[in-house]
């Protein structure tokens, strides 16, 4: 899956946004909603209209989330397996949403990172992104 | 989920501010979805994809002028496009699913140079003329 250098591309940009992991997760939410809008229908617990509050303390866990991933790039499968679960039998997010996130996920990326986002740590984090994405929607049949 | 007044007008004050430098911004564009998604490649066997390659410059070229023609004909893209949704169509039959990994590089390329323009809103209304870019060239295809 990821070569080495990938890998080492994941790490760096991790280490990069590590201890942002509330500010970047509100971000992150904020633009799939509003680029995506039909992807709220997966987050009525945060409201119609999410609050600061509520977007950075769930953007917080998806990405601390996202950091599991990268501590385990050789082991996705098992370190995300209760994560895979909860989207398998209870979040039931539609796979086709995934790939929306990864999207916004990189254009967050892109403007907190600017000239350090490479054209190859882009590649190596949508490869990373997708795997984990792969990862989540597994258990669902 | 056609453009409203709000995004034409942000496509129009993004565009003016990129200026003369589209170019640049497609040709970034360009180099990333070809990393990204290598299967954009096949799309150009005759080219030297390398960094930096004069040829992929060119082609951004190219991509440039047609988005700075379609931001000047917001009100009839399907128009204003089709004689590339003709080309696309008929000549160079590019998979239509490819548009999508192009438009992605592009919002990634302006978030990384103007990261301060670059919020939900106009991330939005620009990921929405892309897409609408994308139809009209993929218009002609049947």
């Amino acid at each position: 899956m990821l070569s080495a250098q990938e890998r080492a591309q994941v790490a760096q940009v991790w280490d990069l946004i590590a201890g942002h992991e509330a500010s970047f997760g509100a971000e992150l939410l904020l633009r799939l909603f509003t680029v995506y809008p039909s992807t709220k229908v997966y987050f009525k617990h945060l409201g119609f209209c999410p609050d600061e509050t509520q977007l950075l303390t769930h953007g917080r866990r998806m990405l601390e989330a996202v950091g599991v991933a990268v501590r385990h790039m050789d082991n996705l499968r098992a370190a995300l397996s209760p994560l895979a679960d909860l989207h398998a039998q209870v979040l039931r997010v539609d796979p086709s949403n995934f790939p929306l996130l990864t999207q916004c996920f990189q254009v967050v990326l892109a403007s907190h990172l600017q000239g350090e986002f490479t054209v190859e740590m882009q590649a190596a984090w949508d490869k990373f992104l997708t795997g984990v994405s792969v990862v989540l929607t597994e258990k669902y049949r | 989920m056609a453009l409203s007044a709000a995004d034409k007008a942000a496509v129009r004050a993004l565009w003016r501010k990129l200026g003369s430098n589209v170019g640049i911004y497609t040709t970034e564009a360009l180099e990333r979805t070809f990393v990204s998604f290598p299967a954009t490649k096949t799309y150009f066997p005759h080219f030297d994809l390398s960094h930096g390659s004069a040829q992929v410059k060119a082609h951004g070229k190219k991509v440039a002028d047609a988005l700075t023609l379609a931001v000047a004909h917001l009100d009839d893209l399907p128009g204003a496009l089709s004689a590339l949704s003709d080309l696309h169509a008929h000549q160079l039959r590019v998979d239509p699913v490819n548009f999508k990994f192009l438009g992605h590089c592009l919002l990634v390329t302006l978030a990384r140079h103007y990261p301060g323009d670059f919020g939900p809103a106009m991330h939005a209304s620009l990921d929405k003329f892309l897409s609408h870019v994308s139809s009209a060239l993929a218009s002609s295809y049947r």
